[in-house]
């Protein structure tokens, strides 16, 4: 979800935006958790909660009190990729979002994706300045795209 | 001729951080509404056969890939 997913909707280069936000949208179960914390163990990832590192052991009950306050736990490789693991899409539950989702690939990995409407939604609803942005830039993309449809 | 160098970075510094305050500024009073147009690009957006399931993004990847290498070799100069 969020401004990297929008991205993959892109046509062109032109209207693919640069952030450094990853956002992950996990459903609010702390079992999926769990096994999500472990992957990205495995995969050498480090877990954060705001500036400290998770609590350890990061076991079912951890999980259980991160759903209960949809606290947001981010991945890191610290080499510059970092990924949040969000349990909230504001406006959407998981159940909605997974059931619209698109599934793109990457290098052969299937990536499953937002709808371009929820992402776009729930940035409308979120309304920080980084969001209002994103709307700008975004309309400015879709004028385009209705002029080039218009003239066709 | 380097403390010249720095006066000509410092000044040029303050025009991009004047432009940054004035983005920054801007954005608090965009408002963008999800009119009817907007709903309709995107659905248009979703509808196109590169935007299904199944479609191979790789080169938004690599272009990322790309624009996080370029932004994270920026070396802060003051």
């Amino acid at each position: 979800m969020g401004v990297w997913a929008a991205n993959y909707y892109a046509q062109a280069a032109r209207f693919v935006l640069h952030t450094e936000d990853r956002d992950l949208f996990l459903p609010a179960d702390a079992e999926n958790l769990v096994r999500c914390w472990s992957a990205c163990e495995d995969a050498g990832f480090e877990l954060w909660s705001g500036d400290e590192p998770l609590d350890s052991p990061r076991d079912h009950w951890l999980a259980g009190r991160v759903v209960e306050r949809r606290a947001a736990v981010r991945a890191s490789d610290r080499n510059g990729l970092e990924v949040d693991l969000s349990l909230v899409m504001a406006d959407f539950d998981f159940e909605t979002v997974w059931r619209e989702r698109r599934i793109f690939t990457v290098e052969a990995v299937e990536i499953p994706v937002a709808s371009l409407l929820h992402i776009v939604t729930s940035k409308k609803t979120l309304g920080r300045d980084k969001d209002r942005l994103f709307l700008a830039t975004y309309r400015e993309a879709i004028e385009e795209l209705l002029r080039r449809e218009q003239s066709d | 001729m380097a403390a010249e160098y720095n006066r000509g970075m410092d000044s040029e510094l303050d025009a991009v951080f004047r432009m940054l305050d004035d983005a920054v500024e801007e954005a608090k009073s965009i408002r963008v509404e999800l009119d009817a147009p907007f709903l309709r690009g995107i659905a248009i957006i979703e509808a196109l056969p590169g935007n299904q399931s199944g479609a191979d993004k790789t080169w938004v990847h690599r272009l990322l890939h790309v624009s996080d290498r370029h932004f994270a070799a920026a070396i802060r100069k003051r």
